[in-house]
């Protein structure tokens, strides 16, 4: 039984350690009277466990668990008393489920600070199991500044360790290492402790160590828990078997565990612990006889009454590591101790392995990857974050080995990780350890190492396109009204009437009669031929001048052009000669004056465009009237009626020398005066072609 | 006998006459497209029925009007009634080959049922043939985005937007656009512009929120994300990324909400789902996390980051293997990011 015994061991020297000194342990009572509660119902009971549970304590670490379950028990009546929960914090810090001390230690402390004069150890001890450290430091430091000078020399060492611990597990827990640890099933661990994982050769079955009951199992005095047994579990498929106790020659009525196997898996190194102190044992297969040997001890030089309790041989056989407790050999504690073998094949005397790999602090569990390259052990020293740590050594072209490296967390963690080996591969990792999830108690591990940091991917969701969306409308666009083409093409030709066939180049206007507006003008050409575009058919005001010739004047109404929106009109002109007169048609005067009224405006506007377009024309513009009223009267009037047309036009830019303006009176009459109709006739005025 | 047969031999000549050289007389074309503008006036007024009765009557005035033809489809397609639709289109082009807004209307119908192209070349003959309005150049960039040809589709986008200041889906495509070639801030303005133009545009909101973080603003993400919610409540996508944004200022409560959200009602998210799946691996809920993966995998077997995650959890869990496996996967659909990881296997 190694590993429980040096663990108590060092347990056991702390407690030594406290109890030179103020330790309270024995003498914390729980006192009758302050565990009873108000309530009868139940106190009996608890009572009686209170008691049993003390005998446990009493007895020591190896009936911990025991007392602890009484005190649970009693806990369910009185869960507020100080010294039951400090009692019940002290128990789960020495038993397998150290991480529930924490809640019952600080519930004693905080119902009654002096509790016990080591509480502050105790909550430092189960604050750095959780982890806490800076709270764990802050306990140390407590219970270090409350003792007197004599005990704080006695336990300077153990808190300096212990301060040491917590930096370190700040340290390495601040940057967790990415693995996946994973109890195996419950094929291979129970809710017993088990531990020392070895692989049969190519890895076709683990073998290990248990300390379950099996048969007739003995206790160990120790600890209290069954002796340990060697088990095998086979692989099959990647997936363990249900494990089964080894038979003789492996397992004894005592301890017996498996710490390593050697040449081609047809030696396994064994442990004897009923062996001066524990000793390495070597048993062999022998193919013919489809059997192992009787364990035998390795070379005499190898060994010590203090014993040895792990051991690994190279994978070239050439070299044995392994742990011993030889004085004369180690530093302090356990340590790891390397024998070569010499050319007769005989283990040659052992040497320590040197500060850089053990320290003053116990090494175990000792393993040489497949490879030959890594040398993997336990250490308290070194980097340790509590307990034993794994740690990682590599092999130096010297064939030295270099500076272990603590594995990190969460391979390590403030309590014991041992025992760690790999595969044939070396891609995984297995070892000893409490992990949650486990079977209960300690339990072999596999441990995955994972790649490195990768972020699971999130991703948005959008939908670039909208679209025009799954409605239909026939009417993206409303449609505008059409514009309807309701021009009519007037054409042509404009000749002279005289002649009836000789072109003229004559100015069409064409206006709507009811606005004056123009809608439309063009010039015919050489070939008299014109073309007019009107905006629809209606009647429209056609006006023509032409140089020469009298100007044409007419209202024409084309409302009923069918056919073809293309009509066909002809225009004849007059030429102007010398006397030919033209009555001036719509000029109006005020009545018995000479004044030209405004709706007389077209009218002389016709005979201004007619001089305009005939510049050396001379005309004589005379006025005429009936023959009612004296002559005289008539004589002014129709010579100012003729002054107020010359006026007019000369007003508008007609030079005053192609005007003569008579007055005729009614000397000449174009009808008769006996009728109202013939003297409006000759009520008028017009103009004579002088000359052109 | 002969007399008759004669007489109706002049009658169908004239008749053919008439028929062949299109010849309407002045007042009866004026009759026409009065007719069709009296229809014209009804569409305005949203009276179809009127509107068709009136286009008829033009059309028995002119069976070769073009124009009558072409309202007479786009009456049909408002009603649904696209056989009819197409035949009347058919004829308005058929009688006159250049009108362009004929053809633009022949493209609408086959737009999204097509998948030969002949939508985004009737979309061009459109506009060659003068229909050069808003709408052409955006249904036309809406065949180019789906053909990959987005530098085609930005100018139609770019013209319909000249055309009509207004154009907001015009201006929600380009962006679309503009976000594929890494211009964010062009594309954040064009999502502006087109929410400016129509305020309840949910989509918009969403996208433009998706802008936001590429360019690292998750709250303003966060802001968009819901407006566009308050617009549509059943905008799943907007949950699952304004979930996403939350995520990434720390709020996981309202992260998960919004992908649950966004999952519920039967709602095949694979981004909600994957993405709830990272917020729950992210919190060690492993076990979860891989079943949620494993049925949206059967939801989605194509889906690359589906296996590219799973991968991942299925490392944290220890399961190897089965992680190599689903990056190889990831890998061959496409995720090459997981070519990275693909390292680790065979250790």
């Amino acid at each position: 039984m190694r590993y429980t015994a040096y663990k108590w061991l060092i347990a056991g020297f702390c407690l030594l350690a406290l109890f030179t000194n103020a330790w309270s342990q024995e003498d914390l009572k729980i006192k009758r009277n302050s565990f009873k509660t108000g309530i009868d119902t139940g106190f009996k009971e608890a009572w009686e466990s209170v008691k049993e549970g003390n005998r446990n304590f009493e007895e020591g670490l190896g009936t911990y668990h025991m007392a602890r379950d009484h005190y649970l028990y009693a806990h369910q009546y009185n869960p507020e008393n100080a010294a039951l929960n400090y009692k019940l914090g002290v128990c789960y810090l020495f038993t397998d489920n150290k991480y529930e001390a924490i809640d019952y230690l600080v519930k004693a402390y905080t119902i009654d600070p002096q509790v016990s004069s080591d509480i502050h150890l105790m909550l430092g001890m189960a604050y750095q199991l959780v982890l806490e450290f800076d709270q764990a430091m802050e306990q140390y430091n407590i219970h270090s500044s409350k003792l007197e000078p004599n005990e704080r020399h006695a336990y300077a060492q153990i808190h300096a360790k212990r301060l040491d611990e917590c930096m370190f597990g700040k340290s390495l827990s601040r940057e967790p290492i990415r693995v996946i640890i994973q109890p195996l099933g419950e094929e291979v661990n129970s809710k017993y402790d088990d531990y020392n994982p070895i692989f049969t050769f190519n890895d076709t079955a683990l073998m290990f160590t248990s300390r379950r009951p099996f048969g007739k199992a003995k206790r160990n005095k120790i600890d209290n828990k069954y002796n340990e047994d060697i088990y095998r579990a086979t692989l099959k498929d990647g997936v363990f078997q249900e494990s089964v106790r080894l038979d003789k020659p492996f397992n004894s009525d005592n301890n017996d565990a498996v710490v390593g196997m050697a040449g081609q898996g047809n030696a396994l190194l064994l442990y004897r612990g009923a062996i001066q102190g524990g000793d390495i044992q070597i048993s062999s297969y022998k193919a013919d006889k489809d059997k192992w040997t009787r364990p035998k001890g390795i070379a005499g030089r190898l060994t010590s009454k203090e014993g040895e309790t792990s051991a690994c041989i190279s994978p070239d056989g050439k070299e044995l590591y392994y742990i011993s407790r030889n004085s004369k050999l180690t530093r302090g504690g356990k340590d790891i101790l390397l024998s070569k073998m010499n050319s007769k094949g005989k283990w040659d005397k052992p040497t320590n392995l040197g500060s850089a790999i053990n320290t003053v602090y116990d090494e175990e569990g000792v393993f040489i990857s497949p490879d030959n390259r890594y040398l993997y052990f336990a250490s308290k020293g070194h980097n340790s974050m509590g307990g034993f740590d794994i740690f990682r050594s590599e092999r130096r072209e010297t064939g030295y080995w270099s500076d272990p490296v603590n594995l990190g967390y969460p391979i390590n963690t403030p309590d014991d990780e041992v025992f760690y080996i790999t595969d044939q591969t070396g891609s995984h990792g297995y070892y000893s350890a409490i992990r949650e999830g486990g079977a209960g108690a300690k339990d072999i591990c596999k441990v995955v190492f994972l790649g490195s940091e990768k972020e699971l991917i999130m991703q948005t969701e959008d939908q670039l396109v909208a679209g025009p969306g799954s409605q239909r409308t026939g009417f993206l666009e409303i449609p505008e009204l059409k514009l309807i083409d309701t021009s009519l093409v007037l054409y042509g030709v404009v000749l002279d009437t005289l002649e009836g066939v000789e072109p003229v180049v004559a100015k069409l206007a064409f206006f709507d009669p009811a606005t004056g507006e123009r809608n439309a003008f063009v010039i015919s050409d050489t070939s008299g031929s014109y073309t007019a575009k009107l905006p629809e058919a209606k009647p429209y005001a056609v006006e023509i001048h032409a140089s020469g010739y009298l100007y044409y004047l007419d209202i024409l109404d084309y409302s009923s052009a069918t056919g073809d929106k293309k009509l066909q009109q002809n225009f004849f002109l007059r030429k102007v000669e010398v006397g030919t007169k033209v009555v001036l048609d719509n000029i109006y005067f005020e009545t018995g004056k000479a004044i030209l009224r405004p709706e007389s405006g077209d009218a002389l506007d016709m005979v201004l465009r007619f001089l305009q377009n005939n510049p050396s024309m001379k005309l004589e513009i005379s006025g005429h009237t009936d023959n009612t009223g004296t002559l005289r009267i008539n004589q002014r009037l129709s010579r100012d009626r003729a002054g107020a047309v010359v006026a007019y036009l000369v007003q508008r830019g007609i030079p005053e020398e192609m005007l003569v303006s008579k007055g005729y009176a009614d000397t000449q009459p174009v009808a008769e005066n006996t009728t109202a109709q013939g003297r409006e006739q000759n009520r008028r005025v017009e103009f004579k072609v002088l000359s052109k | 006998m002969k007399m008759k047969r004669n007489i109706l031999l002049i009658v169908t000549g004239l008749l053919t006459c008439q028929i062949v050289l299109g010849q309407l007389s002045f007042s009866e074309r004026r009759q026409r497209d009065k007719t069709l503008n009296e229809g014209i006036t009804y569409v305005q007024q949203g009276e179809y029925e009127q509107a068709a009765a009136a286009f008829s009557v033009s059309l028995d005035l002119d069976s070769t009007f073009a124009p009558a033809w072409l309202l007479k489809g786009q009456i049909f397609i408002e009603w649904g009634v696209l056989e009819e639709a197409r035949t009347a289109l058919g004829q308005a082009l058929f009688y006159d080959p250049s009108l362009g807004e004929a053809y633009f209307y022949e493209g609408y119908l086959l737009f999204g049922a097509d998948s030969t192209g002949e939508d985004r070349r009737l979309f061009d003959k459109a506009i060659v043939n003068g229909y050069q309005v808003p709408w052409s150049y955006y249904y036309r960039a809406l065949c180019e985005i789906r053909d990959g040809s987005d530098v085609h589709a930005m100018d139609d986008l770019d013209r319909a937007i000249e055309l009509r200041r207004d154009f907001a889906l015009a201006y929600h495509e380009r962006a679309g656009i503009k976000r594929r070639v890494g211009d964010y801030q062009g594309s954040h303005f064009d999502y502006q512009q087109a929410i400016a133009h129509n305020p309840d545009f949910a989509l918009a909101y969403n996208n433009m929120g998706s802008i936001k973080i590429q360019m690292g603003d998750y709250s303003g993400a966060i802001e968009d994300y819901t407006m566009a919610l308050e617009l549509d409540p059943s905008l799943a996508i907007a949950l699952n990324n304004r979930g996403y944004a939350r995520f990434f200022t720390e709020d996981k409560e309202g992260a998960l909400m919004d992908f649950n959200a966004a999952i519920t009602g039967g709602n095949l998210m694979a981004s909600a789902k994957l993405n709830k799946a990272s917020l729950m691996a992210g919190d060690g809920q492993l076990v979860p996390a891989l079943s949620l993966l494993d049925e949206t995998l059967v939801e989605h077997p194509d889906e690359a980051l589906l296996y590219l995650n799973r991968g991942l959890v299925r490392e944290l869990t220890g399961d190897l293997t089965g992680a190599c496996e689903d990056w190889h996967r990831a890998i061959e659909l496409g995720a090459v990011e997981a070519k990275e990881f693909i390292n680790e296997c065979g250790r």
